[in-house]
């Protein structure tokens, strides 16, 4: 029953999708009716899929195995939040997600862009449900979660024993929130460029969407990249491994996007260029999700290989890309820009963010996609090694950072005022004492380019710091307390989103660097009551004891870490042993000191002894902050806007 | 004529500079792939020193670890066969019959790995593998 249930529902959404697209574009009525109609399916669209999704989790909730999807990914005994997460731990129920998504999207589209001319809004709509149409036929011809079997059997095959993790409740929902998000920036362009009436008005609308989803995309990445470091990666946190290339590309255009998009907003300069990051930046999502669902790489996140749904998905991304670059190239404005160049303005600096962050994509997506077009050619497989990556990546970097705290102290015309260019000649004196002071202190004669890209880092953040201050800190003030006060009560609010989120970045690349050249790791064999050094900490094996979990052991390895002789704390790693499955996982443990990790990885378990990695990672937990600051600025910088309005408005 | 000369100057870095990062590009590109061969491949091709990626099956009771972490074991694609040699800690899929991918270079004749890769689930074999296997 719950299949049929489940199908209908699917039916009926893509219905409603058909109808939506109808009454948006191609039906001639009038507006009012057209968008009281299309919002109208819209909404049930929304609640359609919705209901479906909800019904394929009662599924899992209650194991019931009719469902072939249900039978292949979930068993009885597995814990009851990994069952209602489980849903998107396939293809099938992951596919599902991804639409709930996009409709719900859709439905948000409808319920607060209310000030949006009715115009404008249809053709979103339009483009939106068209998505939703070909991602619905995709579901019911080629992934269906509600596929029957007979007989029934009593119980289910189990998850994928890797994914039996928290990180499995977060990061797929956050991730999907960021590719599909772009997806309502796309429609938006797509409308524009329909209603070829394009203004500033336009920035206002997509402003928000493309800040949702970058936020929500950058907290994805990060906790899956948190996720690899302590599950699957040995304490790797980033390894160019192609899926992740695949959420990098729209993060990195959508990055760029952000960035131009205030260009367009403040001076109404690089509209096509505007709209057409809008357009690449969805169109690497459709890529992603192509790249990981079609089963042509190996990785975690493959769920299955079946060559009719990467042709499927292919055809969907062709479609989607072809047309709105066709349509981008039609509606190029004609109207030539006016250009007054000049180098040192906030606009120009804008500009070399996008190039440079478009030549990182331009890496990043040629590395990945090479060794699948040779391998279709050529036959040959091939592997791109982390090191390609690596190399370009580290010039790149540096131009950027050493740009980046520069053009927010530009104006967008005029000269740069004194203070400005004071400004940055004082971060510059600080940051070069500070990459003296390092040099001296961590390495003594021997250059480190790592030294390098941490000065760069705190170039980044002692800039965006300064230009904090108050436009005004001359006073004639005696006392250096009742200055320094004032130029904390005075601080510049209006900036302190953005120069968070460039913070964010600094320390973003100092966790990168440091942690990269200062790791310290060793494999080692340990017996009870030994002692092994890393470091500065001393790690006492203690023994191993078990428990019993849900649906898995634990095997857990108890050692005690000693700084200076004085016990710190302990650190438990554990082996899970998963019954219905056979599968083991390695769950690593972690011990957090400072900014720093101390991490053990058991391999082999004996009686007596045990084979483990264990490692010292310095700064380490920088990587994840400096990302979360990103996040935390641009919440921050939007909070504080809305506040400026309303208190405009009062 | 001043403003335009600055801007062709502009427009020309710009074109200097991304001609430049494609070669850097592509040589790092070419500098940095690891071919992938079969057992069977190895035996036709030279690979001295070079970083590689061998990829089949692990041979049924062919691992033998002796002390200090070092293990060796063979991979087969049930036609030729190739000694791995490994200091370090297997990964847990790691298993006899199973598929597998071990990254390194040969030397004097040893294939020392520095990599191990195994497979993520029991379902599923690295695709590398798969088809290393079926064309034989």
């Amino acid at each position: 029953m719950i299949g049929l249930y489940g199908n209908l529902l699917l039916y009926l959404a893509t219905a409603a999708a058909l109808a939506a697209i109808i009454y948006s574009k191609v039906l001639r009525i009038k507006v009012d009716r057209k968008y009281k109609y299309s919002s109208f399916f819209i909404v049930a669209q929304f609640l359609f899929i919705f209901f479906s999704y909800l019904i394929l989790t009662y599924a899992y909730i209650t194991s019931d195995f009719s469902l072939l999807n249900v039978w292949q990914n979930s068993e009885l005994n597995k814990p009851l939040i990994y069952k209602i997460t489980g849903v998107w731990g396939n293809h099938e129920g992951s596919i599902l997600l991804w639409v709930l998504i996009l409709a719900f999207y859709s439905f948000l589209v409808v319920v607060i862009d209310r000030d949006v001319p009715k115009k404008n809004i249809l053709n979103v709509l339009f483009v939106q449900s068209s998505i939703t149409l070909a991602f619905l036929l995709f579901i019911i011809f080629t992934s269906n979660p509600f596929t029957l079997q007979h007989p029934v059997p009593y119980d289910g095959v189990g998850l994928n024993s890797l994914l039996q993790d928290p990180g499995l409740i977060i990061h797929p929902p956050l991730l999907y929130m960021g590719y599909v998000g772009f997806s309502v920036v796309f429609s938006y362009s797509i409308a524009a460029m329909l209603d070829k009436d394009l203004n500033n008005v336009w920035t206002r609308w997509v402003q928000k969407w493309v800040y949702l989803s970058w936020c929500t995309l950058t907290l994805g990445i990060t906790i899956g990249s948190w996720w690899a470091y302590y599950e699957l990666g040995w304490g790797g946190w980033w390894f160019w491994d192609p899926v992740e290339n695949a959420s990098l590309l729209p993060w990195i255009t959508g990055t760029a996007l952000m960035h131009s998009l205030i260009i367009y907003r403040s001076i109404g300069r690089h509209k096509d260029w505007t709209l057409l990051l809008a357009i690449l930046t969805f169109s690497f999502s459709l890529m992603g999700t192509f790249l990981v669902r079609s089963g042509i790489l190996t990785s975690v996140h493959s769920f299955a290989s079946d060559p009719q749904r990467g042709l499927w998905i292919l055809v969907i991304m062709s479609f989607f890309v072809i047309c709105s670059l066709s349509i981008f190239i039609i509606n190029l404005s004609e109207n030539k820009e006016k250009n007054n160049f000049f180098i040192f303005r906030k606009g120009t600096f804008i500009l070399f963010n996008n190039y440079l962050l478009m030549l990182s994509c331009f890496v990043v997506f040629f590395g990945t996609i090479y060794p699948l077009l040779l391998e279709s050619i050529t036959n040959e497989v091939i592997t791109v090694g982390p090191q390609y990556f690596n190399t370009i990546f580290i010039p790149i970097t540096f131009f950027l950072a050493l740009l980046m705290p520069i053009g927010p102290n530009l104006p967008w015309k005029g000269h740069v005022n004194t203070q400005a260019i004071n400004r940055i000649y004082m971060s510059a004196i600080l940051t070069i004492s500070l990459v003296i002071i390092l040099q001296v202190l961590i390495e003594g004669q021997t250059f480190n380019l790592s030294i390098f890209i941490i000065s760069l880092g705190g170039w980044i953040i002692i800039n965006s710091l300064v230009d904090l201050l108050p436009n005004n800190n001359r006073r004639e003030d005696k006392n250096i307390v009742d200055l320094i006060l004032y130029n904390i009560k005075n601080i510049n609010i209006q900036k302190i989103g953005s120069r968070i989120s460039h913070v964010g970045f600094g320390v973003l690349i100092i966790g990168v660097a440091a942690a990269s050249s200062y790791s310290e790791q060793k494999e080692i064999k340990i017996s009870i009551g030994e002692i092994s050094d890393i470091n500065r900490y001393s790690l006492q094996y203690d023994g191993l004891s078990s428990d019993i979990g849900d649906n898995y052991d634990d095997l857990l390895l108890s050692f005690t870490i000693l700084l200076d002789n004085k016990k710190i704390g302990e650190i438990i790693p554990k082996k899970r042993f998963f019954r219905n499955s056979g599968d083991i996982t390695t769950e690593a443990g972690i011990f957090r000191h400072n900014t720093s990790h101390v991490f053990i990885t058991v391999g082999e378990v004996q009686e007596n002894y045990i084979y483990a990695m264990i490692s010292y990672k310095p700064f380490v937990r920088m990587i994840w902050l400096g990302s979360f600051l990103m996040v935390i600025g641009l919440v921050g910088s939007v909070l504080i806007r809305i506040q400026f309005i309303r208190l405009t408005h009062d | 004529m001043n403003k335009k000369i600055k801007r062709l100057i502009f427009v020309l870095t710009i074109l200097f500079t991304f001609v430049i990062a494609i070669g850097l590009i592509i040589r790092a590109l070419e500098e940095n792939i690891i071919y992938f061969y079969s057992p069977s491949d190895i035996k036709e091709i030279q690979t001295s020193n070079k970083l590689i990626r061998i990829g089949g099956l692990v041979k049924e009771n062919s691992l033998t670890k002796a002390d200090k972490l070092i293990v060796e074991f063979v991979i087969t694609d049930n036609l030729e066969e190739i000694k791995v040699i490994y200091q370090g800690i297997l990964p847990d899929l790691f298993r006899e019959k199973q598929g597998v991918i071990a990254e390194g270079s040969f030397k004097l004749d040893k294939f020392i790995a520095t990599k191990i890769l195994a497979k993520h689930d029991e379902n599923y074999m690295p695709k590398e593998v798969y088809e290393s296997i079926r064309n034989k």
